[in-house]
């Protein structure tokens, strides 16, 4: 796990530009020391990643910075400090990059007279693809709106306006793939859809990157995870072991067990453990030290001659880990 | 690629009802002309000519038309930011600003230089009607790709371009202009008459204008600094988040 | 697992409500302030007092004027205007302010749909619209009282007769009250209701400003080319002209303005056509906050 430094945030004056350390080669997007701010406000707090293939989640509530990180990845926001890497060039004023990069942002989509077809063609035509016909009704094909291709984009529903932007992000079938706020708007079916096409092109070594506030989604779709909170990286890395990394927080077991009440005697005795709850029908454990308790709990459990019928971690899913990092 | 992004523009300000309202703006001096015609007056007409296309076509509408197309070019997509799939494409930034340059001063050209056309041949003198009316109509074609151009530049400088616009030519054009003989080198509207007064021969405009190649080679260092300014500008535009 | 709602304590609001005068007069404040640009940026007050300032500004210099030519000697310059010149020379002011500051009260609502939020409200539409039409027409008057204010100040300093001059600011007091409103109600309704018409806030201002000037030039050519008869009535599709001769007609001169006076057409006819311009737009406007969706 990552831990960005606090130390480093510029004042409303020019920050020393820091020298760059050697970048990373082998990601296709990497940021060191990136921040932004506008005034006296800092939006995005020194923050640096590198992301590989693959689906990567950028997560956190309103207000964290995860439209400002998007738009200074695809090179259309001036990092005040910092570099933005893409493909080893800086992302900022080259229009060059956005060969290599597919952006769907969260605002609505330009000009709603032209029809979902002419929008894509649109694009293609703007990325001098050498057949933009085909490639626009790909596209299309790919998100599945040709039925509702030739109507003006003016008169679709809003889940129907997201996949006409995603078609014209991905006509020209770009390597790198940013994702703002994606799944807005969509019903339950369209976004199983989306996640889906987003999975088979991860599956084929494309680096997507997709911001998102909504705990579910993220869980669901990414491999990896950015935690941003307040403008500072909070987390990086697969959630699950960010939440094994997070020793200072009390870990929470359920246990059903054949003697609830014995069992939880037992354990009360054990230094790992230091909170014990009974209610109907369960256990509820908090231990500071996961490993030296479950380690313990087969011995107790064998030692009193009880069953265990249950042991769940109760705040592994990315919900809790999101609230530590959020109250910290 | 320019074309691309060019009818995509055209289709954007083209709308019908801004093209119906700003087409009977610009039948307005026509109606006028033959107006005067009508009334069988016989004296005096040059004069006429030159008020009503200097300062109703040339001071008035010329400006209003070109604000209007110059500052929603660019300005409409900056403003709410959906200016970023044009910006987010492997698009030079000198394709996209000339592209709208283009079909908006096209646009405000097509719409303001027949009115002025057209009203200087209805009222011009039997002999001097026809280099008359191509100067004149030369000078408002001057002028609003020129105001275009500038509003245009305006819009990627500041969100108020278009009260800025307003302000300028009321107040400068409008006003001090008018008042100070020196301004006239830095005035656009001298620009268009000095070129009119060039074409269309001595005493298309009535007073004393501006030689006509140092109009034409004003008109054309502005207009080289303003697109200048708004490449540059467009280069270094930033799109934050969604407000 | 059975599913219950916890009770949290929600209650609902049972006390007094203030009912639709008060939401009418929070509407008239805040369009009121917003008309000025206070509690909004710094940038966003700078027309409206270039607006309110610069026409007090020619007023004491005017008065300024009339002072040292005092000292000097020279009385009663006939040259400097007294209260009835004060709209002319300061007439582009108004149509400034309305044609920035119309679109500023309207297009936001519109744009960001938060019209749903008012009409939801105790606030009927034309309560909206007549608030919206109040808070302009102070704002405008404001801008036309202080340079009158100004003057008359400056007649009562003077003169060496307080008396006699406050005497006589009084019996102009009406002219000036009437005049007055006429210029700012007119101005705010007609600019009130072009601005209803769109939410682009900038297309709003290049139309307020082409109604207001586009037919001013055309009345004035078409005057100049003297042909004569009715045609000379065409003064009276120039909202400036008929605020001129409205302004004249409340001060008993003739109007100041060069096309006005030639057309011939005498000044209570103008204050007549005013009343009626200003009347109809404000129809205008509240018919159309009657149909607007929200």
């Amino acid at each position: 796990m990552k831990e960005t430094s606090i130390a480093g945030w510029g004042t409303t004056g020019n920050a020393p530009a820091r020298p760059a350390r050697p970048f990373d080669p082998s990601a296709a997007v990497e940021l060191q020391d990136v921040s932004r701010w506008y005034g006296n406000v800092v939006a995005v707090n020194d923050i640096s990643f590198a992301l590989r293939p693959g689906i990567t989640g950028l997560l956190g509530p309103n207000g964290a910075g995860k439209s400002t990180l998007l738009h200074m990845i695809a090179g259309l926001l001036r990092p005040s400090a910092g570099h933005v890497v893409i493909g080893g060039a800086p992302a900022w004023r080259d229009p060059a990059i956005y060969r290599k990069i597919g952006l769907v942002p969260e605002r609505e989509a330009v000009y709603p007279f032209l029809t979902g077809r002419q929008f894509a063609l649109l694009n293609a035509r703007l990325q001098s693809l050498p057949e933009p016909e085909i490639s626009a009704d790909r596209a299309i094909a790919r998100v599945e709106l040709t039925d509702a291709a030739d109507r003006p984009i003016g008169t679709y529903s809003k889940g129907m306006r997201q996949r006409a932007k995603i078609a014209g992000a991905l006509v020209h079938e770009p390597p790198i793939l940013l994702l703002d706020e994606p799944f807005n708007g969509m019903d339950p079916r369209q976004r199983l859809q989306m996640m889906e096409i987003l999975r088979a092109m991860a599956a084929s070594g494309r680096t997507i990157l997709f911001s998102s506030h909504i705990l579910e989604e993220v869980e669901r779709l990414a491999q990896n995870v950015l935690v941003i909170v307040a403008g500072r990286l909070a987390a990086s890395g697969d959630f699950r072991e960010i939440r094994r990394l997070m020793t200072d927080r009390p870990h929470t077991f359920t246990i059903r067990s054949s003697d609830d009440r014995r069992l939880a005697a037992g354990l009360v005795g054990h230094p790992a453990v230091y909170g014990v709850e009974l209610t109907e029908g369960r256990l509820s454990i908090r231990t500071s030290d996961f490993g030296a308790f479950t380690r313990a709990l087969a011995g107790i459990a064998r030692g009193g001659g009880i069953t265990l019928q249950e042991v769940r971690p109760t705040d592994e899913d990315l919900e809790s880990v999101f609230g530590y990092l959020v109250q910290r | 690629m320019i074309r691309t992004i060019a009818g995509v523009t055209f289709r954007a300000l083209a709308g019908r009802r801004r093209v119906l309202l700003v087409s009977l703006l610009c039948a307005l001096p026509i109606l006028i002309a033959l107006l005067v015609r009508v009334s069988g007056r016989a004296t005096g007409l040059d004069s006429i000519s030159s008020t009503i296309v200097d300062r109703l076509v040339i001071s008035t509408l010329v400006p209003l038309v070109a604000l209007v197309f110059g500052t929603s070019a660019l300005g409409s997509e900056l403003d709410d930011g959906t200016a970023v799939y044009l910006l987010a494409k492997p698009v030079a930034r000198w394709r996209i600003v000339l592209a709208k340059v283009i079909v908006a001063a096209g646009l405000a050209v097509l719409v303001t230089a027949p009115a002025a056309l057209a009203s200087a041949a209805i009222l011009g003198s039997s002999t001097t009607w026809l280099p008359h009316a191509l100067g004149y109509a030369a000078g408002t074609a001057i002028a609003a790709s020129l105001y275009v151009m500038v509003f245009l530049a305006l819009s990627l400088i500041t969100s108020r371009a278009l009260a800025i616009g307003l302000v300028y030519v009321l107040v400068w054009e409008g006003i001090l202009a008018g008042l100070f003989d020196g301004t006239r080198t830095f005035s656009i509207r001298q620009y268009a008459l000095g070129v009119a007064q060039w074409i269309g021969g001595p005493g298309t405009t009535g007073d004393d204008r501006l030689a006509g190649s140092t109009a034409l080679g004003l008109a054309v260092a502005v207009f080289a600094v303003a697109l200048v300014i708004a490449i540059r500008r467009l280069q270094s535009f930033e799109i934050g988040e969604a407000d | 697992m059975t599913g219950s709602i916890y009770d949290l304590g929600y209650r609902r609001y049972e006390g007094p409500r203030l009912g639709r005068r008060h939401a009418v007069s929070a509407l008239f404040r805040h369009s009121l302030r917003s008309v000025f640009g206070i509690g909004r940026s710094g940038r966003a007050k700078v027309l409206p007092f270039i607006c309110l300032g610069l026409p007090a500004l020619i007023a004491a210099i005017l008065l300024g004027v009339r002072a040292l030519a005092g000292r000097a000697g020279v009385e009663n310059l006939q040259l400097i205007p007294g209260h009835e010149g004060i709209f002319q020379l300061v007439a582009v002011f108004p149509t400034l302010f309305v044609a920035a500051q119309a679109p500023e009260l309207l297009g936001r609502d519109q744009r960001y749909r938060t019209l749903t939020l008012y009409f939801s409200r105790a606030l009927h539409r034309t309560d909206y619209a007549i608030g919206k039409l109040l808070a302009l027409t102070v704002g405008v008057g404001a801008i036309i009282l202080l340079p009158q204010v100004i003057t008359a100040a400056g007649n009562i300093l003077l003169t060496a007769d307080f008396g006699k001059a406050i005497g006589a600011e009084a019996g102009t007091l009406p002219a000036i009250v009437g005049s007055s409103a006429i210029i700012a109600v007119v101005s705010a309704a007609v600019a009130l209701a072009i601005a209803s018409l769109t939410p682009r806030r900038a297309y709003a201002t290049a139309a307020i400003f082409g109604v207001f000037i586009i037919p001013g030039i055309v009345a004035a050519v078409i005057i100049g080319l003297d042909l004569g008869g009715p045609s000379d009535w065409i003064i009276l599709i120039d909202i400036g002209s008929l605020l001129d001769g409205a302004n004249a007609w409340f001060f008993g001169v003739p109007a100041s303005g060069q096309a006005v006076f030639a057309s011939g057409v005498p000044t209570g006819v103008m204050t007549a056509a005013a009343i009626v311009v200003g009347a109809v737009a404000s129809a205008f406007l509240v018919a159309r906050y009657q149909r607007i969706a929200a």
